[in-house]
């Protein structure tokens, strides 16, 4: 007995090792509905991000989620302008108390904030917000590379000048109406830091970042410290200017620390055991429907989410490419066929909605598209019996077989839709591909069809998808068809917003319906778990970087 | 000795030589490169090309192979590990400094639990073979081998949410910084990496005692009266280590790169979670320094291995 006994003794140590090391968390917080509306200052909030931001967390390189979950916060929601907290189609002031527009919308003024300071103690200046311009635009170094994203607002730029002592006045190059719309955009951030900047970059190192100059910024945080696979901890910059309605500094908390978790299953376990108040933002990371009913059975009334839309899925074919799909039956049968309401179901369990190019609460689409083939409900069956027709008349009634192109973290949503469309005779040889295979052969047009997330907040963002083949190695389409690349130079002749809505419309028809270039599929609404205590949050309807600089938000514990 | 142990160091200069050459034209044999992926995201523009192309030009992507591979592999030998990564440009002897002692750790942990747990255990099943001690371990032990640890880690983390609402704290930290976070953090990956790490170990064992107990020596010290216990532990078990030792070094060897699941699952930031992080970011310096890094601890693993048979079996000479 007493020979067993000693075999088994380090099997009970280890057990008792593993007893001792689930030592109990502290104890979670109360439930959802204590407190009152007046917001508390103070405390940590432990939010989770998915990565360690990559490039010298560089907003000027990458628009990722990875950087901008933690460095919105650091950086700052924006640059002149931003989303306003509570409309993220509406431009707010920021950096700029205010601006006026010349008559010829060629001319922006800015009338610069007094009193905001970079985190190291020095004055922030018009002069500041020049030379970020110029280097986001490559005109001050000429060699500091730029980022293709940020072109959408600051290329357009053709100068940018300090007057009056305290305005910038930015010249473009060309009438551009969506302007402000452009710069709004959350993650074009004035992330650089004259002072610092430019001696480095005179000194010959152009790839300077915000890391290499300790992240002196103006965002309502400060990195604290950065172990990097593990921990990125921000804690309160008390010479933000920001204040809420009442007159109080902003931030309200002490602090955000952000575990890096890359897998949703950890998280979702960590929140229910109380270690996170927040899951992680970015594709992938969204909650599942039973993840989310999980939570509320074990947490009841404990748990809010954040629903953002705005990952809007679409098919395209390649119309460079020869191929059936340069019929323009075929692409008609193609849109008719697919079955959108089975694929919320079957790729994201209910947890989304139809659209069209962009989001129906933004005021954009067509307001009769859901009565439009393909989209609507009741003439589903009608529709599949003309895709069949239509195949017919093509010359293509047994179907065909087409490769199509899909990264591989979206699997589920191709593989669905290959299921379908094997109903029609359409054989997809899916071509599953990592980021880097897929950015690649992307840029090249190397692929017959292809699935794409579209996100745009105003219309002219589009053109990046839309454009033609020059415009949109990144995007959407592949086509050299001029009359949907003038209905993108129109856009710069619009006169106002009603003007525009009538081009983004006729966009939105002639390339879903007309033409039937692309299908516009299904939203993927991310679900993102916030304990009930964390007020303040605000995400935007179809923006996830909105408000992603956790000034307004306050811990009701 | 010393001569065998010369040798074998001057060996490891080719092999390295080839593991760095072949480890170089595999990552240029994908296709995507670390610019694109940085600046090309899912937006464009017309200027797109000519910044990449100038993003290539500034991280040296575009310099010839041959330029290219000098330029790490001397930077491997002037101290400086590689260089530093294109993604973030933190260098490399900071990468492998934090994650390597991560993967160490977690490997280390592993396998002295399992070498505590495993040898006993198979030497308990040969003893007692064919009886339910004997089921009862080749039952865990297949269950060990058979099951994906990522599968387990899955199922404890839920397990212990569920039912003892509690989970491994969201952040790493040292075991010298803060031994309790540390202790809770890794006690769950350790003990699911060491029950497939020691499955293998004692069927080896196992397998290998039975064999040694079958042996004439063996029964001869049997024969003298010699008790069970002195006849295992001092005749038979030493015979049967060789085969476990050999084992044991190379799945040492295979945790170092290959904890990787458990490490994204856990968060724990180690090599294998660097490795996978720089392929797919094509951060070519990062991925040629770490498979570098693990070639250069398989070779000196399988060295330590054969210089311990000449220990257990002195027998062996080395020449």
């Amino acid at each position: 007995m007493s020979h067993r006994i000693k075999v088994l003794s380090p099997i009970l140590a280890l057990v008792a090792l593993a007893a001792i090391a689930c030592q109990t968390p502290a104890p979670s917080a109360p439930a959802a509905g204590g407190g009152g509306d007046t917001p508390k200052r103070g405390g940590i909030a432990v939010i989770a991000t998915r990565d360690d931001p990559p490039t010298n967390w560089d907003p000027g390189y990458t628009s990722g989620i990875t950087l901008h979950q933690v460095s919105t916060g650091i950086f700052g929601a924006g640059n002149f302008v931003r989303q306003c907290r509570n409309d993220v189609y509406t431009v707010c002031p920021y950096l700029a108390e205010s601006w006026e527009a010349g008559t010829d919308l060629m001319t922006y003024t800015f009338k610069m904030r007094e009193g905001v300071f970079w985190n190291d103690g020095t004055p922030f200046t018009p002069q500041d917000a020049v030379y970020w311009l110029d280097l986001t635009r490559g005109t001050q170094v000429g060699d500091k590379t730029r980022p293709a994203w940020i072109d959408v607002g600051t290329q357009q730029v053709q100068k940018a000048e300090v007057i009056d002592g305290n305005k910038v006045r930015v010249t473009l190059k060309e009438r551009v109406p969506a302007f402000l719309d452009m710069m709004k955009t959350a993650t074009i951030n004035i992330a650089y830091p004259r002072h610092l900047f430019q001696p480095k970059i005179e000194a010959g190192d152009v790839r300077v970042g915000p890391s290499d100059v300790g992240f002196v910024s103006l965002g309502p945080y400060k990195l604290a410290k950065h172990e990097k696979g593990s921990l990125i901890q921000l804690r309160r910059n008390e010479l933000y200017w920001e204040k809420d309605a009442k007159g109080e500094p902003l931030p309200y908390l002490d602090g955000i620390d952000f575990p890096v978790m890359k897998d949703l299953n950890t998280i979702v376990a960590a929140f229910r055991t109380g270690r996170l108040d927040g899951g992680a933002r970015g594709t992938g990371f969204g909650l599942l429907p039973e993840q989310r009913q999980a939570l509320d059975r074990t947490l009841p009334g404990q748990v809010q989410y954040a629903e953002i839309a705005g990952y809007r899925w679409h098919i395209a074919w390649n119309q460079l490419k020869q191929g059936p799909w340069q019929d323009l039956r075929v692409r008609k049968a193609l849109g008719l066929w697919l079955d959108k309401r089975s694929g919320v179901q079957a790729v994201v369990g209910g947890q989304s909605f139809l659209h069209t190019v962009m989001d129906p609460r933004s005021g954009w689409p067509d307001p009769a598209w859901e009565t439009w083939p393909s989209f609507n409900a009741n003439t589903r069956d009608r529709d599949r019996a003309d895709a069949k027709r239509l195949m017919s008349e093509a010359g293509l009634a047994s179907g065909f077989e087409m490769d199509f192109f899909c990264r591989r973290s979206w699997v589920q949503i191709c593989e669905w839709f290959q299921g379908d469309y094997s109903g029609l005779g359409v054989k997809l040889k899916l071509d599953l591909v990592d980021d880097a295979t897929w950015t690649d052969r992307h840029r090249r047009g190397d692929f017959d069809g292809q699935i794409q997330i579209v996100t745009a907040t105003f219309p002219e963002l589009l053109e990046q998808h839309f454009g033609r083949t020059g415009l949109n190695a990144g995007g959407l389409l592949r086509h050299n068809d001029p009359q949907l690349v003038s209905m993108f130079r129109r856009f710069k002749d619009a006169q106002g917003d009603d003007a525009r809505k009538q081009i983004y419309r006729e966009v939105e028809k002639y390339v879903l319906q007309d033409q039937w270039y692309a299908i516009s599929l299904f939203d993927e609404l991310l679900a993102i778990p916030y304990r009930s205590y964390v007020k303040g949050l605000m995400p935007g309807p179809e923006e996830v970087n909105h408000n992603l600089d956790y000034a307004t938000v306050w811990l009701d514990k | 000795m010393q001569q065998y142990l010369v040798r074998r160091l001057v060996l490891f200069v080719p092999t390295l030589f080839v593991a760095s050459v072949a480890i170089f034209i595999v990552m240029r044999l994908l296709p995507g490169d670390v610019a694109q992926l940085i600046l090309g995201g899912d937006a464009s523009s017309p200027s797109a090309q000519q910044q990449i192309e100038t993003y290539r030009q500034a991280l040296g992507l575009n310099d010839p192979y041959p330029v290219q591979y000098a330029r790490w592999a001397f930077s491997m030998l002037n101290g400086s590990f590689g260089g530093e990564s294109l993604v973030d440009r933190e260098s490399l002897a900071a990468i492998i400094g934090r994650r390597l002692p991560v993967t160490l750790q977690l490997a280390v942990y592993a396998m002295i639990i399992s070498a505590i747990v495993s040898i006993p255990l198979g030497i308990l099943a040969a003893v007692h073979q064919d009886r339910w001690v004997d089921y009862l371990v080749r039952v865990v032990t297949i269950a060990g081998n058979a099951v994906p640890n990522f599968w387990i880690a899955l199922l404890v983390l839920l397990g212990l949410s569920l039912w003892f609402v509690w989970t491994p704290p969201v952040f790493y930290k040292n075991l010298w910084d803060d031994p309790s976070t540390h202790v809770q953090k890794v006690v769950w990956p350790t003990l699911i990496l060491a029950w497939g790490f020691s499955a293998n170990i004692t069927r080896v064992t196992r397998a290998s005692m039975l064999e040694v107990l079958r042996q004439d020596y063996v029964r001869t010290a049997r024969a003298k009266g010699l008790t069970d216990r002195v006849v295992v532990a001092r005749h038979a078990l030493k015979n049967a280590l060789m085969p476990v030792i050999t084992l044991s070094g190379l799945q040492l060897a295979g945790l170092l790169g290959g904890t990787v699941v458990l490490e994204t699952i856990f968060g724990l930031p180690g090599i294998g979670q660097g490795i996978v992080l720089a392929a797919t970011t094509r951060d070519y310096p990062v991925i040629q320094s770490l498979v570098m890094l693990l070639v250069l601890m398989m070779l000196g693993l399988n060295l330590v291995i054969d210089l311990c048979y000449g220990i257990i079996d002195p027998r062996l000479s080395y020449r």
